[in-house]
């Protein structure tokens, strides 16, 4: 493959790599089945009781690494718990002004009687924006790794999918179907109410959107991806998904330029809004994990 | 008097749902094969909730959230069957010695 | 009430206790799955519930789901082998 990798630059060597054409250079520290050099190489039988040997010892030792972890853990824990003020105390360190002022202005500030979602959303939304980005950058990593194209898909797997498509085509499973046909509908406006609803109840954009995520999951398992791609293909959800967090950036921007300036908030739908955009980035990231992990393909 | 009467049937409607659950979880752990199993779990899941939902419904009188406990035993009642029918048939697909342990019907 | 949240409590405990101790890793999954509802059940009684929605949504279904997922994809589940 590569032919003259000094003379390349190194950043078609990078891209090389990243191709997986390139093998570097075998400088792992835990090589499994690693040949031994040929002035030590020993017959197969001294092979199998020394990996025995091993074996046990780790099957003896493991237990106990284990036990010893996990209890100095707890004790960490407890000692940390033991030191803790007591709950709902009137002087503990939580109750300062900080929460004082969110519960008082809360509403006039953000327009939403949920302090929670005021908080999540309006006082602390750049945290937010960055939980969007995760979510975002996870459903890319993963489309890397799992999503199904003409370079990781070889003869077998082609065929194997396309058998258990035609299972699944033959014998749809009407009974799934039904009641999906039902509550599907009802799943979706659920979604819809806890999403748009975070203002004054509880729920809003990381509940109403899982929600959201399970009644696509729910379709996509009853009625098969073919008539999945009519609700939405790999086009539409990249768009989707995209438009969920370029919704947030931009009516975030708009809110953090507002407050820095001073000037006054005429905006009252804005929670709402950023909500949705919130709600529709994690239903893509839930559905997107599951359609990569299951089929690998939209 | 009226109120005390809607007290004793919620409460034996609870106490009821109460023994259900707890004959289907003893039926989960008795009874040997898959279908079996399930079987006993499916329908105490089924009896047991109507019971208890209604129990609850008895106890608290009827009001809005008791109508929202109508809808949660309704969408209870639509899932948990179809839940155990694709577990049954998952069942029935995978083991390829089906016939031995009970009668299929062809698909 | 607080013996419903002693008992939950003490459910929560068997189950974080139980799931690495399962041998079969499709049990793991749904003694995880228990926790998780345990836990939304006490997020609630704590007045919480915007995160017991969120723990029910995510903890007891989507998660359990992408575990069931890869368990399928790594051939760890009885039947799912191809031969």
């Amino acid at each position: 493959m590569n032919k003259t990798p000094s003379k390349q630059s190194w950043w078609l060597r990078l891209v090389e790599w990243v191709d997986g054409d390139r093998e570097p250079k075998d400088q792992t520290l835990f090589v499994m089945e690693q040949r031994p050099p040929r002035h030590v190489q020993r017959s197969d039988a001294e092979f199998a009781t020394q990996d025995k040997h091993r074996l046990h010892r780790f099957r003896r030792w493991y237990p106990v690494c284990a036990v010893l972890i996990c209890l100095a853990l707890m004790g960490i824990l407890m000692a940390a718990v033991l030191t803790m003020p007591t709950f709902g105390e009137a002087d503990n360190p939580i109750n300062n002004e900080v929460a004082e002022h969110y519960l008082e202005y809360g509403l006039e500030e953000t327009g939403s009687a949920n302090v929670v979602t005021a908080m999540i959303l309006s006082y602390r939304g750049f945290d937010t924006l960055g939980e969007s980005c995760v979510l975002f950058l996870a459903v890319a990593a993963v489309m890397m790794l799992l999503l199904r194209d003409e370079k990781n898909t070889d003869e077998h797997d082609q065929q194997k999918q396309e058998r258990e498509d035609g299972i699944l085509a033959a014998h749809p499973d009407l009974i799934l179907r039904r009641a999906a046909w039902v509550l599907v509908p009802f799943v979706f406006l659920f979604a819809l109410y806890v999403l748009l609803n975070g203002e004054v109840s509880p729920g809003g954009g990381f509940s109403g959107g899982t929600i959201l995520g399970a009644g696509l999951i729910l379709y996509s398992a009853a009625y098969g991806p073919k008539q999945m791609r009519v609700l939405m293909d790999a086009r539409r959800y990249a768009a989707v998904r995209t438009f969920g967090l370029v919704l947030y950036v931009l009516l975030y921007g708009i809110y953090i330029f507002l407050g820095a300036n001073q000037m006054p908030n005429y905006l009252t739908g804005m929670t709402l809004l950023i909500d949705l955009a919130v709600g529709l980035v994690v239903a893509c990231t839930v559905y997107g994990f599951y359609v990569l992990f299951s089929r690998g393909e939209f | 008097m009226f109120d005390g009467i809607l007290t004793v049937i919620g409460l034996a409607f609870l106490l009821f749902g109460l023994f259900v659950f707890f004959s289907a979880v003893l039926g989960l752990y008795r009874l040997d094969y898959v279908l079996n199993r399930m079987h006993a779990a499916a329908v105490g899941d089924a009896l047991g909730i109507f019971c208890v939902l209604v129990g609850l419904i008895f106890l608290h009188g009827w009001s809005l959230p008791a109508a929202k406990t109508l809808l949660v035993f309704l969408f209870l009642w639509l899932t948990s069957p179809v839940a155990s029918h694709l577990i049954a048939e998952m069942e029935v697909f995978t083991i390829s010695d089906i016939r031995k342990e009970c009668e299929v019907e062809e698909r | 009430m607080i013996v419903l949240e002693y008992i939950l409590l003490a459910g929560l405990v068997v189950c974080a206790v139980a799931a690495p101790l399962c041998k079969r890793l499709l049990t793991t999954v749904i003694v995880y799955m228990a926790f998780s509802l345990l836990m939304a059940v006490l997020w609630s009684l704590l007045q919480t519930p915007d995160l017991a929605i969120t723990e029910a949504a995510v903890g007891a279904g989507i998660t359990s789901i992408l575990f069931f997922l890869t368990l399928k994809k790594i051939h760890a589940l009885k039947g799912t082998r191809d031969e």
